[in-house]
């Protein structure tokens, strides 16, 4: 049976309709949709954030959707990075501190921690911003930062929620190019948005309505 | 395959604080200012405490040696009705058989004595200088040891006791009165018509301060000459340290062990039990005061944290995503109010001792401040801070990583 996710408000909300789709590695997924139709909903269940109300979530063959809470957190840091809207930055420490929270809670030592994040901040393009703190940063750094922080830990999988979203159409392309980037070199990414112009960028679509996922 | 492909989540110790240090460092502040509220609490807790400590070293130095250390054995005025044979009486050896009593360091008996004789420098005189009375005490040789008389010259010796020797000492406001300054040339006085060598001078004495302003006769002497003229009897106890009250016991006994509804004791107040009255009151009332302030600051940190879980909802939601366990994030929030209350505490003991040195140098009294306070305090601040970080930490630990992403 599909993934599926119904709400328990009252009345219950069925957000994510049972659906199966597959993602394989150095895949380059886009989920579009108006607002509401359940694509954060369904971003949730790929990043093991929120747990199916039904159906399976196969990661390498391992059902995950009966995971405990504990058992989701060690997933989720072991294998998926995440990107969102709102960068989610903590903004009185310098833009390395935010990239090392991605390793934080891994047995990673505190030097290759740093090594690592600076590394990461290299590759999205950021060196130069490394002890800046994101209250003095424009968006698309921001949003890089939040990149960095995702791509710190090595994950299987990037998952972006409207990254583009708060950013200017220009600024915005260049994170598209940094995601096109991180693809080429092997990074499966599914992202989030309702922009065309995001979803143009994928190598494959899935669109959801209602509540209803299918490819395009 | 298994969940074990998955290695575990950790967080670090020196992270754990890192990580809540930044956090409070970030609050700058507001952080600061929840500090000092249990700073304040703390240092109302420090000054209090050091201050009853204080207070009670003052208290306990009232309660200085001699007053602790002496007993006074009198006649009991009542048991003169009730006991209609023979008169109460101290008897003959009562200095040997209180000295007899282990804790005892000196001990005499003194009685007014000589009630028709007038003292004055001149044989005969019926008027003294000034017109009063002066009192004429007879004392066994361990009367003055026990009072700590300093003297001018020798005391009443056994050997003026046993002989009857009519030999006197004089307190130094006689000796003022009749111009005596040496003893040198054998002074006599007078009582009555009576002549008395005078043998020294009572400078001081620790008890018993009329004896300055009297003539004090050998017990034997007076025995012969004045019999049964006496009047007050009293008898002087100078104990070891702590043994008044068993000697204040033992007294009656010793002095006439069929008789001891005779004496009346006059024990000092136990300083143990007197103190430990005011320490008590002392204490309840300041740990009271402390106990409130703390109570307050723990109300304090507890909001700010709280305040602060929800302002940081997103933050949260951010490290969940990231690998942390609902542990880690309740660690983290515990760990931040816990180091605003340690923080509190060592301000707080900086503040507290401050205070009650200023107290102390304004009272001219001598701080006493417990160090086990002083460690003390920025653990009970810590303490305090553990407590009130527990409910924010559950609330913080309660919030879904989903709820906490959703783009705000
Ligand atoms: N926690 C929730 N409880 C109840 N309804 C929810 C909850 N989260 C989302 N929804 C509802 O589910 C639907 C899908 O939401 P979402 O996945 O966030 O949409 P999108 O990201 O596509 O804008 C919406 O109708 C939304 O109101
Ligand atoms: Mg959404």
């Amino acid at each position: 049976m599909g993934l599926a996710r119904t709400y328990p408000s009252s009345p219950p909300v069925e957000a994510l309709q049972p659906c199966d789709l597959a993602v394989h590695e150095g895949d380059w997924l886009a989920i579009t949709g108006p607002s509401g139709s359940g694509k954060s909903t369904m971003l949730n269940q790929l990043g093991l954030l929120d747990r199916p109300s039904a159906g399976q979530l196969l990661i390498d063959g391992v059902d995950v959707s009966g995971f405990s809470d504990r058992d989701r957190t060690d997933a989720r840091a072991n294998a998926i990075g995440f990107v969102f809207q709102a960068f989610h930055l903590i903004t009185h420490i310098s833009a390395t501190d935010n990239v090392e929270i991605g390793l934080l809670y891994q047995r990673v030592n505190r030097k290759q921690r740093r090594q690592r994040a600076l590394a990461a901040l290299e590759a999205v393009g950021l060196s130069h911003r490394c002890d800046a703190k994101p209250s003095t940063m424009s968006g698309g750094e921001r949003q890089r930062v939040a990149i960095a922080r995702a791509l710190v830990r090595e994950p299987r999988v990037l998952l972006c929620d409207e990254p583009t979203g708060s950013l200017d159409s220009n600024t915005a392309l260049q994170i598209l190019d940094l995601l096109d980037e991180l693809n080429d070199a092997g990074l499966t990414i599914i992202v989030v948005t309702h922009d065309p112009v995001v979803a143009q960028r994928a190598r494959s679509r899935i669109e959801i309505r209602d509540g209803v996922a299918r490819y395009v | 395959m298994s969940k074990r492909q998955f290695e575990r989540s950790r967080l670090a110790w020196i992270d754990l604080i890192l990580q809540s240090a930044a956090a409070l460092k970030g609050r700058g502040g507001r952080a600061a200012l929840t500090a000092l509220g249990t700073a304040v609490g703390i240092a109302a807790f420090v000054t209090t405490s050091g201050y009853a400590a204080t207070a009670r070293a003052q208290v306990s130095d009232r309660f200085d040696a001699t007053r602790a250390t002496e007993v006074f054995v009198k006649l009991d005025p009542e048991a003169r009705t009730s006991t209609a044979s023979i008169a109460p009486h101290f008897p003959l050896d009562a200095q040997h058989r209180l000295e007899t009593l282990q804790g005892v360091q000196a001990a005499g008996l003194t009685w007014r004595t000589a009630s028709n004789a007038t003292v004055s420098n001149r044989p005969g005189s019926t008027q003294s200088t000034d017109g009063t009375k002066t009192p004429i005490l007879a004392a066994t040789p361990g009367a003055l040891v026990a009072m700590q008389a300093t003297i001018i010259g020798r005391s009443l010796e056994t050997y003026y006791d046993t002989h009857a020797e009519r030999v006197a000492l004089i307190g130094t406001g006689i000796a003022d009165q009749f111009h005596i300054t040496s003893i040198a040339l054998h002074p006599s006085i007078f009582l009555g018509t009576r002549s008395f060598t005078v043998i020294g001078i009572i400078q001081s004495t620790v008890r018993n301060a009329e004896v300055l302003g009297a003539v004090v006769i050998p017990a034997g002497t007076a025995a012969m000459i004045y019999p049964g003229d006496v009047q007050e009897p009293q008898a002087t106890i100078s104990v070891a340290p702590g043994a008044a009250a068993t000697i204040g016991a033992q007294a009656a006994a010793a002095l006439d062990p069929f008789h001891p509804q005779w004496f009346r004791t006059l024990v000092p107040p136990d300083p143990k039990t007197l103190r430990q009255n005011v320490e008590q009151d002392i204490q309840k009332l300041f740990f009271g005061l402390g106990l409130i302030a703390l109570i307050m600051s723990m109300i304090a940190i507890a909001n700010s944290s709280l305040v602060a879980v929800m302002e940081r909802t997103g933050e949260i939601g951010l490290r969940r995503a990231n690998g942390a366990r609902r542990s880690h994030i309740a660690r983290q929030i515990v760990t931040e109010s816990a180091m605003t209350g340690g923080v509190g505490g060592i301000a707080g003991a900086s503040i507290g001792v401050l205070a009650v040195s200023a107290i102390a140098i304004a009272q001219q009294w001598t701080a006493v401040i417990p160090p086990t306070l002083i460690t003390a305090a920025p653990a009970i601040g810590i303490g305090t801070g553990v407590v009130a970080g527990l409910y924010p930490a559950i609330r913080a630990a309660r919030i879904e990583p989903v709820e906490a992403l959703r783009s705000a």
